[in-house]
């Protein structure tokens, strides 16, 4: 019992260590205001958390490489920061885990295919997004629906993800389906895929991509909500680091680096991009390709 | 840092809808895989090669495999077969074959441990292989075998937090939820945690008293 006291007393102590050493590192960054954008530059390393079965944005290939248009991103802005594509590291995370991934420090931005929220932006800041999204659903196809009016039906279930935008959307367009719920999008995709649910809702580009590569699968040619905006996260009250990654993806979306991304868009969609300008979008369509309306659901390339 | 620990008071509401699905989720594993652990320790004693050599086969397989492999594998598994089991059903049996496995080396560890001499002596004052086994080695490999059954109670009760990933609505995945709603991570798990701590707090206070009641003074 003596013993116990004392080791009890010991792992007392070195708690109130710690917490003083917690302390005493909060008055040192308070002291010296430096910006992570710094630390970035001096480490010669970008760190960015992001999905492995997301794709076409972030998702494992048949090598078990990590791939995607996410991905193809964040090392173009690895390039434009420290000058090389190769100098990143990535840090896989599940849905709920993006947020402390950066607020923890563990890793500088997040490119997770992101939708801002108001209420996500409470918790960590968002740049512009860099990409178009909406939330369409994939169905089974032995299911034979086409509408979501028919798909609403208690006889169904609908595969959502751990995040409360998912339960709005559920009640709001399919109140009657059952719902099971997942944390990553390999495990939605494989619940719809076993059978153990009939359908799933995620972002448009994703449910294109699994429609095109699975012969019993379709998407739903309506949509759970309005274009909605995919942006880079990181951890809020960091105003230089936030800065400059909203002013990279103004540059890649309607600036000087818009070829550059155009590129990768058009690799992982198949489409160009929005217009640099919306009311140059007749000269774009005139040099290239016709640019598709917003937010229209990408044909993703089969690869 | 100040800390405000009135969070506390906000997350741990929304933490106990999933209270019900743990527990009971945590009590059949429990009970079952006791139970479950009788027959397969009885085919790894068993004289017949065949039968103790498939004991062992299993047990080796469920307990070298991740439970969260066992729950994938039985719950998108039974989906592909056509009969698709809910995700509490698959994992309680993932819980219940892995803790079945370990509970019958339990129960093993527990007979083995009885001195070999002691039934002999049963025998020598003309008792049955069987009357022996049952009135001198069971009795006292039972009580060898509470403390590390209590253990393993711990480790299924904590292990029911995995159910989360196949859509089981306990403590785990509303705390993931409310956590990518709020992005508040640290405070949910940290109640998540007292959740648990709790639980399993209780459950081997319980098995503690158990051991004291039944001891040999």
């Amino acid at each position: 019992m003596n013993a116990l006291l004392r080791m009890g007393r010991r792992a007392a102590s070195a708690m109130l260590f710690a917490a003083i050493g917690i302390t005493a590192s909060g008055i040192a960054t308070a002291q010296a205001p430096a910006s992570r954008l710094d630390e970035i530059v001096k480490r010669d390393k970008l760190i960015v958390a992001t999905f492995n079965s997301a794709p076409p944005f972030c998702y494992t290939d048949e090598k078990g490489e990590l791939v995607g248009f996410d991905i193809d991103v964040a090392r173009f802005i690895a390039k434009s920061l420290l000058g090389d594509e190769g100098k990143i590291e990535f840090v896989i995370v599940n849905s709920e885990g993006r947020w402390p991934a950066v607020n923890s420090g563990r890793a500088d931005i997040g490119l997770a295919t992101t939708t801002v929220y108001p209420d996500r932006a409470l918790r960590v800041a968002f740049t512009r997004p860099y990409i178009d999204s909406s939330v369409s659903i994939l169905v089974r196809k032995d299911a034979k629906v086409t509408t979501l009016k028919e798909l609403n039906n208690a006889k169904f279930t609908l595969a959502n993800l751990t995040n409360p935008q998912m339960v709005d959307r559920q009640k709001r367009f399919l109140p009657n389906m059952k719902v099971v719920t997942f944390d990553t999008i390999a495990s939605l995709f494989t619940a719809v895929k076993s059978g153990q649910a009939t359908a799933l809702q995620i972002d448009t580009p994703v449910v294109n991509w699994y429609a095109l590569n699975n012969q019993d699968l379709m998407a739903l040619p309506e949509t759970l909500a309005n274009i909605q905006g995919n942006a880079i996260f990181m951890k809020p009250g960091d105003f230089t680091l936030w800065l400059w990654m909203d002013t990279m993806v103004n540059e890649m979306t309607s600036g000087s680096r818009y070829s550059q991304y155009s590129d990768i868009y058009k690799k992982w969609f198949g489409t160009n991009p929005p217009p640099q300008r919306f009311y140059a979008a007749g000269a774009a369509a005139a040099t290239s390709a016709p640019a598709p309306a917003r937010a229209a659901p990408a044909a993703p390339k089969k690869k | 840092m100040a800390v405000d620990f009135t969070f506390l008071t906000r997350v741990a509401p929304a933490l106990a809808e999933g209270l019900t699905n743990t527990l009971t989720l945590a009590a059949a594993a429990i009970v079952l895989a006791a139970a479950w652990g009788v027959p397969v320790v009885m085919a790894l004693l068993s004289r017949y090669r065949t039968v103790s050599g498939l004991a062992q086969a299993y047990v080796e397989v469920v307990r070298n495999t991740p439970i969260l492999v066992l729950m994938f594998f039985i719950f998108f598994g039974s989906g592909f077969a056509g009969y698709p089991l809910s995700g509490f059903v698959a994992g309680l049996i993932a819980l219940v074959l892995q803790n079945g496995a370990y509970a019958a080396e339990i129960y093993r560890g527990g007979i083995r441990a009885v001195s070999q001499r002691m039934p002999e002596a049963g025998m020598a004052l003309g008792l049955t292989p069987r009357r022996s086994f049952g009135l001198i080695v069971l009795p006292i490999a039972l009580r060898n075998v509470i403390p590390p059954l209590s253990n393993q109670g711990v480790m299924v009760i904590k292990d029911t937090s995995i159910a989360a990933t196949i859509s089981v609505a306990e403590i785990t995945f509303k705390a993931r939820l409310l956590a990518d709603s709020t992005a508040a991570v640290f405070e949910i798990f940290f109640t998540l945690a007292l959740f648990y701590l709790a639980i399993t707090a209780i459950f081997s206070g319980a098995m503690r008293l158990l051991e004291w009641r039944v001891r040999i003074a």
